[in-house]
């Protein structure tokens, strides 16, 4: 199944329906196809259920009187059921629509093994109390799995009035049931239930031990819910400090910390300096995750730790944002471990604000990879915002090379606007590093006013590698200047005292500044004598966001003397085909000029997007040849898709087809073909 | 290369690895596999599937890796989970497993990292919720698209691109629905009763087994779950949904609703289907994203920093940095089971062919009893969710 198509109503009769054949209808009313399904076997044909499952939820959402009646026949469909998965599916309607009439006929199933569990698949959902007595009352009548299931029903109901019955099977000899019975005591809660469990621990096996124990933690958390928190305490405490796998006495930690709150604080700082590695682990995270001021004092109290707990207690005081911890992290900027160094990083990020600017800013230009990364984002998120901007903008006369390179970056990043005056100054400076994120600040955040220095950057570029670099940046500008005038103005105003290499950058910025007169430039730009601007000029035509310049390229595609701008113009043309009022006969045109499979491939596309049957002539040549045939049959099934019942072209659509399938080797293709195949069929 | 030290302790030095099983070791399972082989910082000891070649072609992606033969094979999760000496284990089964081995997993004090849809059932999620929090387990869900595919959107929302969002259009598949496939021959390496575990009995098919479970309810959610997990999951976070819920869910009538609708208690909706955007679309008070004349073009985003994955590595390596740090990933239980839980929610409304209203606070299905019914399974005996 397509998992990404758009759905439609009715999903469910029409993800039915996908799932099987079409065949003879079964039968004509709710009654016979009833009948069907009750002696349905699996394999058989499908279709009388999805009308069954339809008609139910139609009975579900109509007046009661139709729901009764349709549960009725359901029931006697049920009584008379002579397979298993006849049974299971009459139960799964069950389960919608049955009212309180189905519990007695889903009772009576829940005790045989092949049924049981549709039975309660039925029973257990409902939601009446008389469906919790009959699985209550089936418990005693059930051994093994069946009454595993039974017990398990019965929990996730919250049952409570088989609380007795359900503990006195703690001690199964089925071990399978007294683990349903532990879990099933640990979802009821209360001291009934824990007294029940603790009395079942005592010899109990391994395997049962953990399932009784998480049962009693589940208890606990109970007790806390409903704020016991004493009892809650006094049951985590026993896990905490008694003979626990480390797993337990991890959980008994936290329940600890959740029902005493800033009492538990000297518990797990305790923790932190004397307990195993693991538990120190779980009481650094439960310090750094409690409300409570007094566990962040604590947490920067035990800042003098050895490194595998320095980094996470690091990290603690970092993500609840204690900015009491800022100095004496800071200090660990320098420790000599990297996970250590790292952490600081990261933690000065969210604790810090302008005091620290400079430090993480030095940072980040004296290091490298991930610990550089971290630096740079953590002084992107400082905070302190205009006064932290303003101190970074300030030192950049000062600094040099890397530092000042970061400084640019980090006031980008922080979308401080400080940094636009600076940054068309640096934008020519010696240092490379100084220089890339002074254009990158710039496509960040300047503005329509500093486009005539941007473009005077173009223009004539310290080096000649920035050239894309800031074209690119200009491009980020006009994206935030909204009328394509005022983007082009800037652009016509630097034309006339251009050298033909400026005036090249200037044509090629037209495409984004697309206005009459930018286009009028352009075309006039073809007839230059120099050869980097005709060049520009095709280019520009070719990215030109709507199909003005179409008739221009069609000519330069068929007479230009460039071979290359000859392929560029076509490419324009067919890119801006698909805008046009009549995309196919522009392709088709197109087709007429291309002399490379590239091009023919980009055309076939477009045929695929938006072609008819008028181009199966196109698509046949096309798979004649092995360098376009898959992308000629997948233009075939695309269109086969769109059109393959209309009109009068059905017979020449499954012809092209069938050459498709024969002619791909692409099975993706293939399946496409195959799935327009059956569609015309 | 030197000896891995292998520590089965949960405080991890700066040269332990974290010892990793997989379990569900299909196509996904062994891609997932493959991208935790990449970290230095993980050994891989053991592998698992009821498909005996699954397995056997993990254990190679495995040994291979290491140059060595010692990992380790299975069919029965439990033993893998039994095993003292793994950390943390990456679950790539068939949808309808994935609570039962990710709660036994954390009870025994493993780490998780489950792949999407993370949840058969609203109640499953809930508890995997419940449990992971008890146990202070490391739980990160396997969508890679949320951020990793969809960053541009949630920079363009959260930068305020489109002013305040109102709409979003969630263009994936449908529901799942009933099996009904023919019973095939069972091969003799595939232990069909442990891949069913807790849903319904059914003769083998091998479409099941090929990843082809999908489409049908007892083992998935279908197209709704799987790219809805990514989609879904996608606009909750570009909205900041992604820790509540709609409190209403409309399906089309056929009239005046065209597509599925989530509404929020904010006044958000989401559609399920339509838009121009491919898989996702957003209206917003100030503008629509993408663009509808060219939805493939991706101005630059607002430079905004968006707390996203920790580590290095994509979604794989904020898994391995939370497991050592003790960190929330960033899928996380909570955002997991919330996008799942729309996802079901969008089913069942489909399923009955009504509107069902939903408290995300309390996480019921209100005034709707035959709804409520769908909030959870009945596991086939004698599985359950521990």
């Amino acid at each position: 199944m397509n998992t990404r198509t758009i759905p439609t109503r009715r999903w469910p009769a029409l993800v039915a329906a996908m799932l099987f054949l079409s065949g003879p209808a079964l039968g004509d009313t709710l009654e016979t196809d009833l009948q069907y399904a009750a002696a349905f076997a699996d394999g058989s044909d499908p279709e009388a259920m999805v009308r069954i499952g339809n008609a139910v939820t139609e009975a579900l959402n109509g007046p009661a009187t139709e729901r009764l009646k349709v549960e009725g026949q359901l029931l006697k469909a049920l009584t008379n059921a002579s397979t298993r998965p006849g049974r299971g599916f009459l139960c799964r309607q069950l389960r919608i629509i049955g009212t309180e009439r189905s519990v007695a006929p889903l009772e009576a199933l829940l005790t045989d093994p092949e049924s049981s569990h549709m039975a309660r698949y039925a029973l257990a959902a409902m939601e009446y109390p008389a469906a919790g007595a009959a699985l209550h009352r089936a418990l005693g009548k059930s051994s093994g799995a069946v009454q595993a299931g039974i017990v398990d029903s019965l929990a996730g109901r919250r049952h409570r009035d088989a609380l007795d019955d359900i503990a006195a099977l703690l001690s199964s000899s089925d071990s399978r049931v007294g683990a349903s019975a532990a879990r099933a005591l640990g979802f009821f809660g209360g001291n009934k239930a824990v007294r029940a469990l603790n009395h079942a621990r005592t010899g109990a096996s391994s395997s049962m031990i953990q399932t009784i124990d998480n049962a009693l933690l589940r208890c606990a958390d109970q007790f806390l819910a409903a704020n016991r928190r004493r009892r809650a305490a006094n049951l985590f405490n026993r896990f905490f400090t008694g003979p626990y796998p480390p797993s337990f006495r991890r959980a008994g930690l936290r329940g600890i910390a959740a029902a005493r709150g800033a009492e538990a604080v000297p518990t797990l700082v305790q923790a932190v300096r004397d307990a195993s590695p693991d538990l120190q682990v779980e009481a650094i995270a439960i310090l750094g995750s409690m409300s409570e001021p007094a566990a962040a004092e604590a947490l920067t109290r035990l800042l003098d730790s050895p490194p595998n707990a320095l980094e996470l207690i690091i990290r603690a005081l970092g993500s609840r944002g204690h900015t009491p911890a800022l100095a004496p992290i800071t200090r660990l900027l320098g420790h000599d471990q990297s996970r250590v160094r790292l952490a600081a990083l990261e933690a000065v990020g969210s604790l810090g604000d302008t005091g620290i600017a400079s430090t993480l800013a030095e940072a980040a230009a004296t290091s490298e990879g991930h610990e550089q990364q971290i630096a740079r984002i953590s002084l992107q998120q400082l905070r302190g915002g205009q006064e932290t901007d303003r101190l970074l903008a300030a030192s950049l006369p000062d600094s040099e090379g890397s530092l000042q390179a970061e400084i640019i970056r980090a006031l980008a990043n922080r979308g401080a606007h400080e940094v636009v005056a600076p940054a068309i100054q640096f934008a020519r400076a010696d240092d490379e590093s100084v220089r890339r994120e002074s254009i990158r600040a710039l496509g960040l955040l300047a503005g329509e006013n500093q486009l005539p220095e941007l473009i005077a950057l173009a223009k004539a570029p310290e080096i000649e590698s920035d050239q894309a670099s800031i074209e690119s940046a200009i491009g980020s500008v006009f994206a935030r200047v909204p009328s394509p005038a005022d983007r082009a103005a800037p652009v016509l105003a630097a034309l006339p005292d251009s050298a033909p290499d400026g005036k090249a950058v200037l044509i090629r910025l037209m495409s984004k500044a697309a206005t009459a007169e930018t286009l009028r430039t352009a075309r006039k730009a073809l007839a230059s004598p120099n050869e980097t601007v005709r060049n520009a000029a095709v280019r520009t035509l070719a990215d030109w966001p709507d199909p003005g310049p179409i008739a221009d390229l069609r000519a330069l595609a068929m007479t230009d003397s460039s071979k290359t701008r000859k392929v560029i113009a076509l490419r324009g043309y067919i890119r801006l085909a698909s805008a046009t009022e009549d995309p196919e006969a522009m392709y088709r045109d197109a087709a007429a000029i291309a002399e490379r499979p590239d091009e023919m491939k980009l055309i076939l596309a477009g045929l695929g997007k938006s072609g008819s049957s008028r181009s199966l002539d196109l698509i046949d040549q096309s798979l004649e040849n092995e360098a376009l045939r898959n992308e000629a049959a997948s233009a075939a099934a695309q269109i086969a898709n769109r059109h393959g019942t209309d009109g009068n072209q059905t017979e020449a659509l499954r012809s092209t087809l069938r050459t498709a399938l024969a002619a791909t080797t692409h099975n993706g293709i293939r399946r496409q073909v195959e799935n327009a195949l059956k569609t015309l069929d | 290369m030197s000896a891995p030290l292998v520590v089965s302790s949960r405080v991890f030095g700066a040269n332990d690895r974290i010892t990793l099983a997989g379990i569900g070791m299909g196509g996904r399972g062994r891609s997932d596999l493959r991208a935790f082989l990449g970290f230095d910082e993980i050994q891989a000891v053991a592998v698992c599937d009821v498909v005996g070649r699954h397995a056997a072609e993990a254990k190679k992606n495995v040994d291979d890796r290491y140059g060595t033969t010692d990992c380790r094979v299975y069919t029965d999760h439990r033993e893998v989970l039994a095993r003292e000496d793994i950390d943390a284990v990456l679950i790539a089964t068939p949808d309808h497993w994935h609570a039962i081995i990710s709660v036994e997993a954390m009870i025994r004090g493993k780490d998780v990292f489950c792949e999407k849809p993370e949840t058969l059932t609203i109640a499953e999620g809930q508890l995997m919720r419940e449990t992971a929090r008890r146990y202070g387990r490391v739980f990160s869900g396997g969508s890679q698209r949320v951020w990793g595919d969809y960053n541009w959107y949630h920079r363009m929302i959260q930068g305020g691109a489109i002013g305040e969002v109102r709409e979003a259009w969630v263009n994936v598949g449908g529901p799942s629905g009933p099996c009904f496939l023919p019973e095939e021959p069972k091969p003799d390496d595939v232990d069909w009763d442990r891949w069913l575990g807790p849903a319904p009995w059914r003769p083998y098919h091998p479409t099941l087994i090929r990843g082809g479970f999908r489409p049908y309810r007892d083992y998935s959610g279908g197209g709704m779950t799987d790219w809805g997990c990514h989609g879904f999951g996608g606009a909750l976070f570009a909205c900041g949904l992604h820790r509540t819920g709609p409190v209403e869910i409309t399906p089309p009538n056929g009239s005046d609703i065209e597509h599925l609708t989530f509404r929020f208690e904010n006044g958000v909706r989401f559609h399920h289907g339509g838009g121009w955007g491919g898989l996702l679309s957003f209206r917003g008070t100030e503008g629509e994203i993408p663009d509808r004349t060219n939805p493939r073009h991706r101005p630059p985003a607002p430079n905004v920093l968006i707390p996203n994955y920790k580590g290095r590595g994509g979604i794989a390596g904020d898994f391995v940095h939370c497991v050592r740090t003790r960190e929330l990933p960033f899928r996380d239980i909570e955002p997991a089971h919330r996008t799942a839980t729309l996802c079901h929610l969008g089913n069942i409304a489909y399923w009955l062919d009504r509107p069902i209203r939903w408290d995300p606070k309390t996480e019921r299905i209100l005034g709707d009893a035959e709804a409520a019914r769908w909030m959870d399974r009945e596991d086939r005996e004698p599985w359950a969710v521990a």
